[in-house]
């Protein structure tokens, strides 16, 4: 019912590490710093390590959920909950998928408007994106994967620029170390896991990997990877930024390459946005892949159509999302709905798979 | 791209409807000899009144010496007269006794001698006197090296597989040939080494290649754009070369050459992106250097395709990102100059290709006058009239100069041509504009491939291995293994041996 | 399939020719390069624009050309301007702006906003205070071939290396924005045909509420930042004159907490190159031990008598009280009752070196 795909369409588990990892770096690392540094101050960083590590806790279940399904989360949702209501949770868990795309896409064409171009509409450049990001997908997951693996590739010599900021850092920022509650730290570390969020996409490639269960030590490096770039990143911004500075700077990434002065370029924020382009760009043509490989798996739908539409659908609503608030409401909206699905649905589906399994195999 | 498929989906159907008409009356001897006898370098004789033998030969095709001392004085001696007994006095052991007409056609065509004998209907000796007009071996033009091998494949396919064969002496070398072509019926050779190929490669290759149908294969570039995987692709899929040395080394490697008849270029694959970008010169190097310039004509190439559309997107969008020093320099040579960025830039793109275009037009002396001439005078005036500014005039240069520096020039015309749609893109969103353009550039390459085998490797998929001889060329001992690229079943070329030298004290 | 893709990627951008941004074409703007702000009233403030016009050539001099406009708002402003100049105003590329005096006393809370919003506007951009009206400053001739803004730019940068702190827009914003110190400027006059730095503004929050002379912007600049490069004269008890060149320094603050009362020490340590004693011999250890004395105190002194200004005012441009912060029984309340009184000590540390060619 559930078919594996072709062996040569098929990746090796070692570009796991770039899928999560491409998809864990998005657009929320231009300013997350804001958000946690709001609750937890320049304390804010031990929110990056605890909740990356509850991720990584994450990946592990959703590793045994997977290598005990061997296939994707619709096999297992038909599986376990039979067809109509495992139908209907891999239906959400789609648009759950398309949502990721959504965000992403729409934040980066907020930033194009808001540092680039004032002028232009949004329609054109959601237009373009979604056209670029159609025809990766139409390629396959190998193409898919390629892209991330190549994004992450582009955006690594982003990491060199940082130098610049550390010229004009005060290292005494950082200090006192512990200077939040537990409480606080707790509100931050569940703000910083939505920037964690997108892992789940494991669970529509994973029968595209080859040999699955050898990829789970890929998915760990490419968190750890991810909880490094973040940790990373903070660690440049608090020593850059005053902290009541940073609680007004919405782009604090995009702010602190203002003084990046390379020789021959000046203002770095436009080159780096440029390039920029290349890391969320995985992140939706990843969305909008499982997506569309959902709605192949559960209707009888070719994937190319299920792709179309689903194109159509984001170029619609991103339109439609006129102004900041809109955005922010929306991204508040996915990431509480990713939040409840990662810590509570994950968990609660291994049981239930555990249990189902016991029964019917007694 | 419709209109060509079509008009070689007619080409296809008329010519099965000529073969059907030709195997419906079979065809005879005299029949054919009538058809041949309408050209007036068909000679046809009998030799003398008191011999039963015929000869029939294109006296343009035939080395007219082999049959005036090895075929002429036996018939005359010989006193028998069937065609067997002529065969075995001849001492010549290229011959044939051949009852098929059709064959005996080709053979006519392709430089025999055909000998009748009076009274037999359908037989006929076949002797091969193949006069071929070839132009001697000569110096590589294309892929000039300073140092390494100076030879270079000619229009001869056997001269060329002979300076492949000499080059790797071993029976496991492969020659396959197939003819292609319904009026051209070129002779082409897929080349292989056994057991170090893929055979799945060599399927892939003679399958496209015995489905080629088309009346005219006049150069190896028919068969490399008619057999590429995606026919709406600028990009080369398979790289030609005039450079044996070069045959030999990517055989070696477990790779696949197609060497046409009448054309000096031979064709290797599968191959890769970068794999374009590296000289064979790069070997002759030590290792440091040749990374060095590979390394180099990657820059070059992202220059070539980048600069200008970057100058574009700079300055007609982003005048923020301009260092204060180069500032008033910018300012002063584009104030008073009518066009803007991109119009300039366009001209500026469109006048280089004028003189490159002109130059390898024009026999090499003019060309080489025209492309000072049109740089220097052209240039200058443009500055000093104001149509251009002299810092694009610079930069237009160096792109071009850049793009000159691609080993492969098949590769170089595509880098020439994809900088268009970046300049536009450029003019239409700035430096986004440029990373949309790149990004779907990307798309098409990650897509791409090259005999079934991914065009971007060994960056994607990553192959580290592979990495030694792509971007980099390390060191002989350390390539001990053939590209993943090619799937050949013998990976490793040759043991290393322990480069362990003792470790001795400094005046040991 | 793929050949219609192909076509949409061409016709797609010819279509939607409408959907493009404006060209900002570089020499169709006009760049304002320096901004000046004056005051005019309490409501009001004037806006001053430098910016030049470079005519066509190889060697052609850039023409200044300056602009100004009274309004109650940075965007008020510029519309005005925008409605003398020939080509649209463009800010990306200033690298000064002036405040004049009277301005900053009055505070500058509207000016900086509008310059952190704006995104086109850079990091590295130079703040600066100034005696005279801003406005003259931009509008005059200076005994320079390049630009004027070119001109001033260089004057401040110069200066910034080796005689005062370094202070730019982000500097500037960071001290602003911290709750527990206070920015300073660079100030600037009018000297003849020349732009002189002449001292520091202090700042208390938005408002300038002191300012220092050149030579104890010197002596901020040691006790605020490491840096190598400076020189300070200094007299010794003798009479003689000797200076230390190819100084460098290295300041450490540190803030003790001690039956609830803070004490802060800075601890600077100095090195330098004693030139030019005529009457002294500077090979003689006793020399340099009575130079380096001399240094110690004279860096001492001044500092203690300028730090006790800056409690004085309540105001903390060495950031002492974001050290504070940086301890972890830190209260934000007693610290602002303390600071004006608090102990603060100076520990400088000088080491000298003969140099120079001749014995």
């Amino acid at each position: 019912m559930f078919p594996l795909p072709k062996e040569d369409k098929m990746v090796s588990p070692f570009f796991v590490f770039y899928l999560i990892h491409a998809m864990q770096v998005g657009v929320g690392i231009l300013g997350f710093e804001r958000v946690i540094v709001q609750s937890a101050g320049y304390s804010a960083w031990i929110a990056i390590l605890a909740s990356g590590a509850s991720i990584i806790g994450l990946i592990w279940i959703s590793y045994r959920i997977l290598n005990k399904g061997n296939n994707d989360i619709v096999a297992i949702h038909a599986d376990i909950m039979g067809k109509w209501i495992g139908g209907f949770f891999s239906f959400l868990f789609s648009l759950y998928f398309l949502s990721f795309a959504l965000v992403v896409l729409r934040s980066y064409v907020e930033v194009i408007q808001v540092w680039v171009f004032p002028e232009v509409s949004q329609w054109i450049f959601v237009l373009i994106i979604i056209f670029l990001a159609y025809s990766y997908v139409t390629g396959g997951f190998r193409v898919v994967t390629g892209v991330s693996y190549l994004g992450i590739l582009y955006g690594l010599p982003l990491l060199l620029v940082k130098f610049y900021p550390l010229q004009y850092a005060d290292y005494g920022n950082l200090l006192p170390i512990f200077n939040a509650s537990p409480a606080d730290l707790f509100k931050a570390s569940k703000e910083m896991t939505l920037n964690f969020l997108g892992f789940e996409t494991l669970f529509m490639f994973y029968p595209f990997i080859k040999d699955g269960p050898k990829s789970e030590k890929w998915a760990y490096f490419g968190v750890l990877f991810s909880i490094f770039i973040y940790l990373l990143t903070a660690f440049v911004t608090f020593v850059y930024f005053n902290q009541e500075q940073l609680k007004g700077t919405i782009w604090a990434t995009l702010t602190l390459w203002k003084i990046v002065d390379l020789i021959i370029v000046e203002r770095f924020e436009y080159i780096g946005i440029s390039v920029w382009f290349f890391t969320i760009l995985p992140n939706i043509c990843i969305g909008l892949w499982c997506a569309s490989r959902g709605m192949n798996r559960l209707f009888p739908v070719s994937q190319r159509n299920a792709l179309k539409m689903f194109c159509l659908l984001l170029f619609m609503i991103s339109v439609l999302l006129t102004d900041r608030q809109q955005i922010d409401v929306l991204q508040k909206v996915i990431s509480q709905i990713g939040l409840y699905t990662i810590y509570f649905y994950l968990p609660f589906l291994l049981v239930l798979q555990y249990i189902i399994m016991k029964v019917k195999k007694g | 791209m419709g209109f060509f498929k079509s008009k070689l989906k007619r080409f296809n159907r008329d010519n099965k409807q000529k073969k059907n008409e030709n195997s419906e009356h079979e065809l005879r001897i005299d029949e054919l000899l009538h058809r041949c006898k309408e050209s007036t370098d068909f000679v046809s004789y009998r030799y003398s009144e008191s011999s039963p033998f015929y000869i029939h030969y294109y006296q343009t095709i035939v080395e007219i010496n082999i049959l005036h001392q090895y075929v002429l004085p036996y018939i005359n001696e010989n006193e028998s007269n069937t065609l067997f007994d002529l065969q075995q006095a001849i001492p010549i052991d290229n011959t044939e006794i051949i009852d098929n007409v059709h064959e005996i056609r080709d053979k006519l065509l392709t430089g025999c001698i055909v000998i009748e004998v009076k009274g037999s209907i359908q037989e006929a000796l076949v002797i091969s006197a193949v006069s071929l007009e070839k132009r001697p071996v000569s110096m590589p033009e294309v892929e000039y090296s300073v140092v390494g091998p100076k030879e270079a494949f000619v229009e001869s396919i056997d001269a060329n597989i002979n300076l492949v064969r000499k080059r790797l002496p071993i029976p496991d070398l492969i020659v396959e040939e197939v003819k292609i072509g319904s009026l051209t019926k070129t002779r082409v050779a897929v080349l292989y080494i056994k057991g170090v190929t893929d055979k799945e490669n060599v399927n892939t290759i003679l399958q496209r290649l015995k489905e080629i149908h088309f009346d005219q294969i006049v150069d190896s570039s028919f068969i490399n754009q008619i057999i590429s995987d995606n026919h709406n692709s600028p990009f080369p899929h398979l790289i030609d070369t005039e450079r044996p040395d070069r045959v030999a080394s990517v055989l070696s490697e477990g790779k696949i050459t197609i060497i046409v008849d009448g054309s000096p270029h031979a064709l290797t694959g599968p191959t890769t992106l970068v794999e374009f970008f590296s000289a064979f010169e790069d070997y002759f190097l030590s290792w440091h250097i040749a990374s060095i310039f590979r390394l180099v004509r990657l820059f070059a190439v992202f220059f070539s395709v980048l600069s200008t559309s970057l100058y574009v997107a700079v300055l007609t969008y982003h005048y923020e990102m301009i260092p204060e020093n180069l500032l008033n320099p910018l300012i002063a040579s584009r104030s008073g100059i009518p066009f803007p960025p991109i119009l300039e830039a366009i001209i500026l793109e469109l006048t280089i290709e004028l003189l490159r275009e002109a130059g390898a037009r024009l026999p090499t002396k003019i060309g080489q006058t025209i492309g000072i001439v049109g740089g220097i005078v052209i240039g200058t005036a443009a500055v000093q009239a104001g149509l251009t500014s002299n810092v694009l005039l610079i930069i237009v240069a160096l792109a071009a100069l850049a793009s000159f520096t691609t080993p492969v020039y098949q590769m170089g015309n595509t880098i020439r041509l994809i900088r268009f749609p970046f300049l536009i893109f450029a003019q239409l969103w700035g430096l986004l504009g440029v990373t949309f353009c790149f990004s779907y550039i990307l798309c098409h390459l990650l897509k791409m491939t090259s005999l079934g085998r991914p065009y971007l490797a060994p960056v994607y998929p990553l192959r580290l291995d592979d990495l030694r001889d792509s971007l980099f060329r390390l060191p002989f001992f350390m390539q001990t293994k053939r590209p993943m690229q090619v799937r050949s079943p013998v990976r490793t070329r040759f043991q290393p041996k322990k480069h362990e030298k003792p470790k001795r004290d400094i005046e040991d | 399939m793929k050949s219609k893709n192909f076509l949409w990627c061409i016709t797609l951008p010819l279509i939607l020719t409408g959907c493009i941004p404006s060209p900002k074409v570089l020499e169709d703007i006009q760049l304002v390069q320096t901004i000046g702000y004056d005051y005019v009233n309490d409501e009001e403030f004037e806006g001053t624009a430098g910016s030049s016009n470079i005519p066509p050539g190889e060697q052609s001099l850039p023409v200044n050309e300056v602009f100004s406009a009274k309004g109650k708002t940075s965007k008020r402003i510029r519309q005005e301007i925008q409605a003398e100049a020939a080509r649209p105003i463009v800010v990306g590329r200033v690298g000064l702006v002036i405040f004049n005096k009277e301005l900053a006393e009055h505070g500058i809370e509207k000016q900086i906003d509008s310059l952190q919003r704006n995104p086109s506007i850079g990091r590295k951009l130079l703040l600066v205070v100034s005696k005279e009206k801003a406005k003259d400053i931009i509008d005059s001739n200076y005994s320079q071939s390049d630009s004027v803004s070119q001109y001033l730019i260089d004057v401040v940068e110069q200066n910034i290396e080796a005689t005062i702190p370094e202070i730019n827009l982000h500097r500037f914003l960071v001290h602003y924005y911290s709750k527990d110190a206070d920015p300073f400027l660079p100030l600037i006059e009018k000297q003849g045909k020349h732009l002189k730095v002449s001292g520091l503004g202090i700042f208390k929050e938005d408002k300038l509420v002191d300012t220092i002379s050149f030579g104890d912007a010197f002596i901020f600049k040691i006790l605020y930042e490491k840096f190598r490069r400076g020189q300070f004269e200094v007299e010794l008890s003798g009479g003689e004159d000797v200076s230390l060149e190819n100084l460098s320094s290295k300041p450490k603050i540190r803030v003790d907490k001690r039956n609830g009362k803070y004490i802060a020490t800075f601890k600077v340590k100095v090195n330098g190159r004693a030139m030019e004693g005529v009457d002294l011999d500077l090979t003689d250890k006793k020399t340099i031990e009575r130079i380096e004395k001399a240094v110690e105190k004279e860096i001492t002194e001044r500092a203690e008598k300028m730090i006790k200004r800056f409690q004085e005012m309540d105001t903390d441009p060495l950031r002492i009280g974001e050290k504070a912060r940086q301890r972890s029984d830190f209260n934000r309340k007693e610290w602002r009752e303390q600071y004006s009184q608090m102990e603060i000590k100076i520990e400088a540390k000088v080491n000298a070196v003969q140099s120079g060619i001749i014995e």
